[in-house]
């Protein structure tokens, strides 16, 4: 364990974020899936920034030289994770929007349709 | 033969007095308003027209999903036929039986109109003549239909057609790009297309909303969502 300024900053700022998430999850304002990957980033942030050496171990085994490549390549890996999740779930969500718009449509036309012709009727 | 015509509109009340007038008035008119914010819908129901309106604006596609499901469900005349036509005044009204006279001489479920085949191509956009061609041979090589304007709005479908593949219309992914997969599903469902020539007016107001490259690459991601779909594969 080395402790430098920056690395307690890091922890403070991944303490401070996981009980963010969990006032959150408390409030309901956030799921439960996403608050524990959430959580669980925070927390690999604050665990390798007291623990760096386990970064260069991690560098090592991966065949890289540099570990704040390797750091970088995990972080782009992660967000575009991160973002196929998210564009799969619009996606979802679009088409969900789609069939309630129409199904709103349809039944707004067939209760109006009859009170017309009632009052065409009369 | 009964006839329904279906416009989607988004803000057009301005135009659609001209273009209802020519309608002749033995024919139902649906107009899908798509959440318009002028008096779209008032304007519509003035000239008899019967109203569907979609509480936000979902793009043209969907609008003629909401559209055919609703004269598939509401309308009486189940032996009928629907004819698309744009509400922005590009598609003329006069123009209607010739598309009712070749879905009876040729028995086809759907009648499409070409501008390609229509005596005004050679004065259309530059854009229009020379990607129209391509994208029109991708379906026809996707969905082994013959066509030479795949893109047109100007269509008529028969109802019973569209009755017996009803399911197929809540299968759409990508009702914004509708062309594309239509025809793609519809071929493999087994309805037989035809193609009449029509002329293209110029629009009466506005731009279209969507750009060439956007369309296209729209297209694109449209083909390649329903190639991988399943539903498409178990067709």
């Amino acid at each position: 364990m080395k402790i430098t300024p920056i690395s307690l900053f890091i922890v403070f700022a991944a303490i401070c974020m996981i009980g963010y998430i969990l006032n959150r999850l408390k409030n309901e304002r956030t799921g439960i899936r996403a608050a524990l990957v959430w959580m669980f980033l925070w927390g690999c942030a604050g665990f390798f920034s007291l623990f760096p050496g386990l970064l260069n171990w991690a560098t090592r085994f991966a065949h890289m030289e540099n570990r704040i490549i390797f750091v970088l390549l995990v972080a782009v890996f992660i967000l575009f994770a991160l973002l196929f999740n998210i564009s799969t779930k619009m996606e979802k969500m679009q088409r969900n929007i789609e069939k309630l718009v129409q199904e709103i449509a349809l039944t707004n036309y067939k209760v109006e349709q009859p009170s017309k012709d009632q009052k065409e009727d009369r | 033969m009964k006839i329904a015509i279906l416009m989607a509109a988004l803000n057009e009340s301005l135009i659609l007095p001209s273009i209802l007038q020519k309608i002749p008035k033995e024919m139902d008119v649906f107009i899908v308003d798509d959440g318009s914010t002028d008096n779209t819908k008032a304007v519509a129901e003035s000239f008899g027209a019967r109203v569907i309106r979609n509480p936000i604006n979902m793009g043209q596609g969907h609008a003629f999903i909401t559209g055919i499901k609703g004269i598939v469900n509401f309308w009486e005349h189940r032996d009928g036929c629907i004819v698309f036509l744009d509400a922005d005044g590009q598609h003329d009204p006069d123009e209607i039986p010739k598309f009712i006279e070749k879905m009876q001489s040729s028995e086809a479920d759907i009648v499409v109109g070409s501008r390609i085949l229509g005596s005004n191509y050679k004065t259309a956009p530059f854009f229009r003549k020379t990607f129209l061609p391509h994208f029109t041979w991708i379906i026809n090589k996707l969905s082994g239909y013959t066509m030479t304007d795949a893109m047109c709005g100007f269509r008529a479908f028969r109802v019973a057609s569209l009755s017996q593949v009803e399911n197929i219309l809540d299968t759409m992914i990508e009702p914004q790009y509708l062309a594309a997969e239509m025809f793609m599903r519809f071929a493999k469902a087994g309805l037989k297309v035809e193609e009449v020539p029509i002329t293209m007016k110029a629009r009466a107001k506005g731009a279209s909303y969507k750009g060439l490259v956007r369309y296209g690459f729209g297209i694109i991601k449209a083909i390649t969502k329903v190639l991988v779909d399943k539903s498409y594969r178990n067709i």
